[in-house]
């Protein structure tokens, strides 16, 4: 829902260009808008006169809305793929890891009924993961397969207790919160949030899927600040924002979409 | 020029038909929007015949009939109280029952997590004693539309309500009906255009509900996952995209219309009859 939000919101910003103020519209994962709001923040402060509006949602509905057009200057995606998805339709090319997460589960604080990674297959457990093509819920089922491949039948009894499928991390967590849910899956950042509500489970190390957070400027960008926003997370400033929020700093891997790949 | 003069009935005829015409282009064009995204997309029929649209549609088509029968059910009373009753501050009563109408389907869902929920209010013992939550449960979908669709169905009943002459069931009175015989011989079929008109609008309402639903029920296919749902989820999936969420609208739109142009048939009025 956040996503059609952002929509409106970003054709409203298409429509009252023509103000002085330059603007930059971000589109970011749901696990990044508190660590994107700051950095939004410095990067205006750095770069003056120009103005960024974040809009944040599953990177699965961001990517859907670069896809049909919409006005975005930069794509922050919890995941490659929802990156493909984004620049399939030629509105960019490379992109570049930025930061990386770690999955946790998450158990309301009151709730004696998830204890350890193993307890999502125990009977009756209501279980809140992401819908499948939201990043955080596809590192989710990933994670449950490998841990299936060890144990026969594992994944079968989780999936089972999945009793919502939600349209981003946040409102995993949220439904979490309430005590509505038994257990869901997040990210590590996500449950920082959450303070003493929730108690945060491990997911076991051999089971963790690696999380790699991408990065694109797109579309023309003839005034360079999609670019430079880039620049900025990827610099020193920018690193330590999302460290302060609990990322893994990650200036490295350089992917470029499929479909410029061809082209050349 | 004068307002007598034919001119000036001719000038406000072509006002007529040119705000008339801007008026109707402006709901002809996002239908025919989808129309020709869906018809560009061409898996409307894959689409209509898979096992997720089916699953959401029943899911739909169903909690939207029994969010209606509850609206009736207990809408009914109140909406004939409303309209005869001269108790001080009906007003600020008849304003709380519109309340729904302008709060944010979200909010709507949140009000009933306070109410319905692990922790709500009347959730929270339900749940000790019982064992039952509401949250994740299709009943939750049909609390959220009821809460959401029900004030659109007592706000037509007791304004048909009001509409019939109270003198006519003083009458029936003296000749010495019963009060239940007057109600159902002579206020019901004079209130009955109005009601059905409620009924419609409460139908389509709750059909169409998402925000309430997506914060109170969750979203889980055959289980919560209602039509609009399914197409919020298939806006955001990498698979089906915005065309086939456009496509999955049409279907909703056509089965729609079909219950509706069903129900106008079978609730005519007779011409026989007259």
């Amino acid at each position: 829902m956040g996503g059609l939000v952002g929509v409106a919101l970003a054709l409203g910003v298409l429509s009252a260009c023509g103000s002085e103020r330059e603007t930059l519209v971000v589109s970011a994962a749901s696990s990044l808008t508190d660590a994107f709001t700051e950095l939004a923040a410095a990067f205006e402060a750095e770069r003056g006169g120009v103005q960024v509006l974040l809009n944040t949602g599953a990177s699965s509905a961001l990517a859907a809305q670069i896809a049909e057009g919409a006005p975005a200057g930069v794509f922050a995606s919890a995941n490659v793929a929802q990156m493909e998805v984004a620049l399939a339709e030629g509105r960019g090319d490379v992109w570049q890891v930025f930061a990386l997460n770690r999955l946790v589960v998450v158990a309301p604080a009151r709730s004696e009924a998830v204890r350890a990674f193993d307890d999502l297959a125990a009977a009756g457990v209501r279980l809140v993961l992401a819908g499948a093509d939201v990043p955080v819920g596809d590192y989710a089922r990933s994670a449950i397969a490998v841990a299936d491949a060890e144990r026969p039948g594992f994944a079968a009894d989780v999936l089972a207790n999945v009793t919502s499928e939600e349209a981003n991390v946040r409102s995993v967590l949220a439904k979490v919160e309430l005590g509505e849910a038994d257990a869901g899956i997040v990210y590590e950042t996500d449950a920082a949030t959450a303070g003493e509500a929730v108690r945060v489970v491990p997911v076991p190390q051999a089971y963790a899927p690696s999380v790699r957070y991408p990065i694109a400027a797109l579309g023309r960008d003839e005034a360079g600040h999609a670019a430079a926003f880039v620049a900025f997370v990827l610099a020193e400033d920018g690193q330590r924002i999302l460290g302060a929020y609990g990322f893994t700093p990650a200036s490295g891997a350089v992917g470029a979409s499929g479909a410029v790949e061809a082209g050349r | 020029m004068s307002l007598r003069s034919p001119r000036a009935d001719l000038v406000a005829l072509a006002l007529l038909v040119g705000l008339g015409g801007v008026f109707a282009l402006f709901f002809v064009l996002p239908f025919a929007g989808l129309v020709q995204r869906a018809a560009s997309d061409g898996r409307v029929l894959d689409l209509a015949g898979s096992r997720e649209v089916r699953a959401a549609l029943v899911l739909s088509l169903w909690t939207g009939a029994v969010s209606t029968a509850l609206a009736v059910v207990f809408g009914t009373p109140v909406a004939y109280w409303l309209a005869r009753t001269n108790v001080r501050g009906r007003s600020i009563l008849e304003a709380l029952v519109d309340l729904p109408i302008v709060l944010p389907p979200t909010v709507a869902g949140v009000a009933l997590l306070t109410a319905f929920g692990a922790r709500g209010l009347v959730g929270e013992p339900l749940e000790a004693l019982t064992g039952f939550r509401f949250t994740f449960t299709t009943a939750a979908v049909v609390l959220a539309q009821v809460l959401v669709a029900a004030p659109f169905y007592v706000r037509a009943a007791r304004a048909g309500f009001a509409g019939v002459d109270a003198q006519l069931e003083r009458v029936a009175y003296t000749l010495g009906a019963s009060r239940v015989e007057t109600f159902v011989r002579i206020t019901l079929p004079q209130a009955r255009p109005a009601l059905l008109a409620g009924v419609v609008l409460c139908w389509a309402r709750a059909m169409g509900e998402l925000g309430a639903t997506l914060i109170f029920a969750g979203s889980l296919e055959g289980r919560t996952r209602t039509m609009p749902l399914a197409i919020l989820d298939a806006f955001e999936r990498t698979s089906l995209g915005l065309s086939g969420a456009v496509s999955m609208s049409l279907i909703l739109l056509v089965v729609a219309l079909a219950v509706l142009v069903v129900f106008r048939l079978a609730t005519a009025p007779e011409v026989t009859a007259r």
